[in-house]
């Protein structure tokens, strides 16, 4: 396939957290807020006078000064940005819009509270509470705390205007980027998909790290390429997965995958689009923020969330985007050290291959990817297993022939 | 049949080649040659020699009075390997016949007197051939008494043996009841039992179900399935966490929290409660936990989460509502109603526990005449509090006020030798809670508080609905392994004040290799040991796992910083170093 | 015949006495020489631990895993 216009530029914004644009935003005046979790609503950070920077720590090597602070024995996430952050890489930021939502990112956020560990004189660190459940009651206390610890922080440190009508013009472009992001994501329901999983990944995370308002005309230039965009003849990829898991934003780990054959068409992980990119929907006699915070528990599906009903509801939830990207299998890979996902890991590789037969890929990974010899290895034998089913299952059509 | 020897191999008795096994032979001959070797005149003579120079007068006050501390060597009483004594420690005339009558007799004829009044031996039978934990751990409960007894005397001895009573029976009652209503042991069949029992995740506290208390009762799934057995004996709980992994669970997640998983997929836990409540309480990994036990269990499940910032005014409406929401799940789920004045009846109760406790918080900060040792201490106040007011838990404390009056009253300070006033901090080894016995005998340290038992800390009002339920919401976000270790780094770093409020030169600084949440801390409070220019020692250990860091490990790691910082000596070297690695 | 009967009474509790101090002894030193602890440790424990490694146990990882109506509110 051609390459895809602006792909090489977003992979360059990819390189530093402090990139071009951040720079070029931060020098028009607005205000960087970093965050690490899907639970702090990017749309807040990026009302009028802000913009959000999910906080990656990329190239990073051996998070050193981190580990003493933080043991070898915590995510390597955590201990990367916080690496990153000792080592001058967050200056940027004028805030961090923290959240307690696991347990390394929060104390992550918690060194940079206490240690003043951000040059930066107007910086301040401020934690939300997220509750566990979706029910009403959740919805109303996750307003509560957007309202005092992001708006209201906002507005007292900066003056931001948060106002309801600065809050739908926050969702309106919010809306717009998520329309471009699915409408690009869309491609990879053919058969054979004219974007591939690397790609995605990249102009997914761009629109997580940079401020939005710089890249929507880029965005809308790759939805247009991509409307004539030819896929190669002959497919490189010999399978399609669903990525899915914890934390993941090195597109060198989806490029790892699609070498040995899967070509990744959905991605359901922290980073990913699935869920994330659909639009928030104000609906009659609700406030912005009300229907920020509803559209943020309701559409998440982290482990994190206790009620039965939605726990089980995330298997199907799974399942079901494998169905509709067509997906042939599903990669879970979980951060090792991230307790949530060991569990919700285990319990995915029994019941997605048991209950709804697909095939899974269950792995154990670190921030900084070291391993790429044995994960190669696992994920060659499972593009082999699914091309083996396949053809078991051809046969069986065909009436059992050899 | 099986015997299992002091170097931990277990030889099927009466099959083929046991005998060569066993080394009678072999052991036989060994002694033959020594008793050849040995001079029968020379061992005569020296032990005259020793008859005539012997102290009449000591010898007899060791024997009335039990050996002064630093002559005591209790490291000789091991069977290398086992934890069991050659013989159990002489303690004087007067504590020995204590432990013999009031310890020992007392709590074997309770154990069997609580299993007849709480379900019959036949039910309890069922249960020990059923569930491993009960089969295996049962009958080593004196053992437990042993080890965290151990070289105490006096007021400190019948103290804390007090506390290790009402812990067995609750906890006698608790798996009783497990029984009793178990669809397993009865035939596959719900019994009124069943049906009115509520079983709950182990961090939600038994507060909670107060309203329900003159009809139903309330049962953790994994207290003493898991948490329990850790303590008394520890090989049980190895099982559970292999288990988990077994199905896929990694080896790096918290294994307080694999172990809660493991029961499950070993099928260990009894079928009594046709419902369940959970919680997120302490962790990440006990959130994850409910995963797999809600797939397992397969039944009604209430989640009633506590939020993570917790003394932010803002989350209390809405941990309230989910603290009602429970209760309505209830009332929908049995049909029972809730019925407040028994909430308040129990409530009101559990603040004399809680009224006490503060009591004894301040003799154990203000003098030194607080008779209870670190691990009874730790123990009990986890063990009472989770589960909420039951009668046994008064019957206690109504003993235990009377000698810690005693104490007071006559200034006897039951720990003589204490050389540092040390706080535990963070969560303990569950397989080596007694080790504050062992840093008492060997080293003088005294461990005062631990912050587990600062949890909970909270009275009940009762006058008002909202008042209640005000505090019963304050009491669940201050829970144990939780009320410092999330929220705010501030609440970890309450150390400070603890140790200034609790006059301690010390700090134990539990490492527990796999709690997320200690580990990314770390740093911060070795900066803050060297600023403030404190003695803690860091004590790594994997909470019921004694397979990562062994007590041995952890008491060499005590011996060096005492030897090499602090340039101690033993009070007894003989508990320097010893083997007690397949001990319970 | 009454003093025959308080002799008798006094002889059965002379016995009783003295079974019940053999009994006391036997209990102190089943306490003093940790036999107990012993019994347990060499016998009992590696029988029971014998006696759950064989038991069967259903694979509860076929447990089905249905989807649920939400609880109230």
């Amino acid at each position: 396939m051609r390459d895809l216009v602006h792909i090489i530029e977003f992979e360059d914004l990819l390189q530093e957290a402090g990139n071009d644009l951040v720079r070029q935003a931060k020098e028009e005046g607005k205000r960087a807020l970093g965050y690490t979790c899907n639970f702090m609503p990017e749309v807040l950070l990026d009302i009028p006078g802000c913009f959000s920077v999910r906080l990656r720590a990329p190239r990073s090597t051996s998070p050193d000064i981190a580990t003493y602070y933080m043991t070898n024995r915590t995510c390597m996430y955590g201990r990367c940005l916080l690496e990153r952050a000792m080592e001058g890489g967050f200056n940027f930021l004028d805030a961090e819009m923290a959240t307690e939502t696991c347990t390394v990112t929060c104390r992550f956020q918690e060194h940079l509270q206490r240690m003043d560990v951000i040059q930066n004189p107007d910086f301040f660190c401020e934690f939300t509470d997220v509750p566990f459940k979706k029910n009403e009651n959740s919805v109303d206390h996750y307003a509560r705390q957007l309202q005092a610890h992001v708006l209201d922080k906002l507005h007292e440190h900066f003056g931001i205007d948060v106002s309801d009508e600065a809050l739908l013009k926050a969702i309106e472009e919010h809306n717009e980027l998520c329309r471009l992001i699915r409408e690009i994501g869309e491609y990879r329901k053919l058969d054979n998909p004219t974007i591939t999983g690397r790609e995605f990944q990249i102009i997914q995370l761009v629109t997580q790290v940079c401020p939005k308002y710089l890249i929507m005309d880029k965005l809308r230039d790759i939805a247009e390429q991509l409307k004539t965009r030819e896929p190669d003849e002959k497919p490189s990829w010999r399978c399609k997965v669903v990525l899915a898991g914890s934390e993941e934003d090195d597109p060198d780990f989806t490029k790892l995958i699609e070498e040995c054959g899967a070509l990744v068409v959905a991605d359901r992980h922290c980073y990913g689009s699935l869920p994330g990119r659909e639009d928030i929907v104000v609906k009659e006699g609700e406030t912005p923020l009300r229907a920020i915070a509803r559209h943020y528990l309701e559409n998440s599906q982290c482990p994190r969330f206790m009620e039965q009903h939605v726990m089980r509801d995330r298997k199907a939830y799974l399942a079901n985007v494998a169905k509709e990207y067509k997906a042939d299998g599903i990669v879970i890979a979980q951060m090792k050290f991230c307790e949530y996902w060991s569990y919700e890991r285990t319990i995915d590789t029994v019941v997605l291959n048991r209950d709804y037969g697909i095939p899974v890929c269950s792995i154990e990974k670190e921030y900084v990817n070291n391993a790429v010899g044995q994960l190669r290895t696992r994920f060659q034998a499972f593009v082999e297993s699914i091309e083996l089913k396949k053809l078991a299952q051809a046969q069986k059509a065909s009436g059992g022939e050899a | 049949m099986i015997y299992k020897t002091n170097e931990a191999k277990e030889i099927r008795l009466f099959s083929k080649g046991w005998l060569q096994e066993l080394k009678l032979k072999e052991a036989a001959a060994a002694k033959l040659e020594k008793l050849k070797t040995t001079d029968f005149k020379q061992k005569a003579k020296d032990t005259a020699d020793k008859i005539r120079n012997l102290d009449a007068k000591k010898v007899a006050r060791d024997f009335i009075y039990g050996k002064p501390h630093e002559e005591r060597r209790l490291g000789d009483l091991y069977v290398p390997g086992t934890g069991l004594y050659k013989h159990r420690e002489w303690r004087g005339v007067k504590d020995t016949m204590y432990y013999f009558n009031m310890i020992w007799l007392y709590n074997y004829a309770h154990m069997v007197t609580d299993i007849m009044k709480y379900g019959g031996p036949i039910t309890a039978l069922k249960g020990a051939m059923r569930y491993r934990w009960m089969g295996q751990c049962y009958l080593t409960v004196m053992h437990w008494f042993d080890r965290g007894l151990e070289g105490t005397r006096g007021e400190a001895l019948r103290a804390s043996a007090w506390h290790y009573r009402g812990m067995v029976n609750e906890s006698i009652r608790q798996f009783m009841r497990m029984f009793s209503a178990d669809k397993r042991l009865n035939g596959g069949e719900a019994n009124e039992l069943w049906k009115n029992t509520i079983s709950h995740d182990e961090t939600v506290s038994g507060n909670i179900f107060y309203g329900w208390r003159d009809r139903m009762d309330d049962v953790a799934l994994q207290m003493i399935p898991y948490f329990v057995t850790c303590h008394v004996n520890n090989h049980t709980v190895l099982n559970y966490i292999d288990a988990a992994q077994s199905i896929g669970l990694p080896g790096d997640p918290c294994p307080m929290c694999q172990a809660e998983a493991g029961i499950f997929v070993l099928n260990d836990v009894p079928d009594y409660s046709p419902v369940v409540v959970t919680s997120n309480e302490a962790c990440d990994g006990s959130v994850g936990t409910s995963i797999l036990q809600d797939w397992f269990l397969d039944r009604p499940l209430y989640a009633m989460p506590q939020p993570m910032r917790y003394d932010d005014p803002l989350v209390q409406k809405h941990c309230q509502e989910e603290i009602e929401g429970c209760w309505r799940f209830i009332e929908e789920q049995t049909g029972q109603k809730m019925n407040w004045d028994e909430y308040v009846k129990h409530a009101e109760a559990f603040n004399k526990l809680t009224e006490f406790e503060h009591e004894k918080w301040d003799i154990a900060a203000n003098t030194d005449y607080y008779p209870i040792t670190g691990v009874a201490q730790a123990l009990y106040r986890i063990y009472y509090s989770q589960d909420g007011d039951r009668d046994i838990w008064h019957f206690v404390d109504k003993k235990v006020r009377r000698i810690i009056e005693k104490c007071v009253t006559q200034k006897i300070n039951s720990f003589p030798k204490t050389r540092h006033r040390v706080i535990a901090w963070s969560c303990a080894p569950l397989y080596y809670s007694h080790w504050c016995t062992w840093a008492y005998n060997c080293w003088g340290l005294n461990c005062i508080i631990n912050m587990d038992s600062l949890m909970f800390d909270q009275m009940l009002r009762t006058d008002t609905y909202e008042h209640a339920l005000e505090d019963l919401t304050w009491f669940n976000e201050k829970a144990p392994m939780r009320a410092m270790a999330v929220g705010g780094h501030e609440h970890i770093f309450q150390l400070w004040q603890y140790m200034e409020r609790f006059n301690c030169d010390m700090v134990m600084m539990y490492d527990q290799l796999a709690c997320k949440g200690m580990q990314g801390v770390h740093g911060m409070f070795e900066d803050e040991f060297r600023k403030r220019g404190i003695h803690a020692i860091w004590m790594p250990h994997a909470l019921p796992d004694k397979r990562t860091v062994s007590r041995r490990e952890i008491r060499q790691i005590v011996n060096d910083y005492m030897f090499t910082v602090m340039h101690e000596e033993p009070l007894d070297p003989t508990l320097l170093d010893f083997d007690d690695n397949d001990s319970w | 015949m009454k003093k025959a009967i308080v002799k008798k009474c006094l002889k059965a509790l002379w016995f009783l006495f003295k079974v019940a101090g053999f009994a006391y002894l036997i209990l102190f030193i089943v306490f003093f020489f940790d036999l107990d602890g012993k019994l347990l440790y060499h016998v009992v424990e590696p029988n029971m631990n014998d006696h759950f490694n064989k038991m069967e146990r259903p694979d509860l990882t076929g447990t089905p895993y249905a989807s649920k109506e939400p609880v109230n509110n």
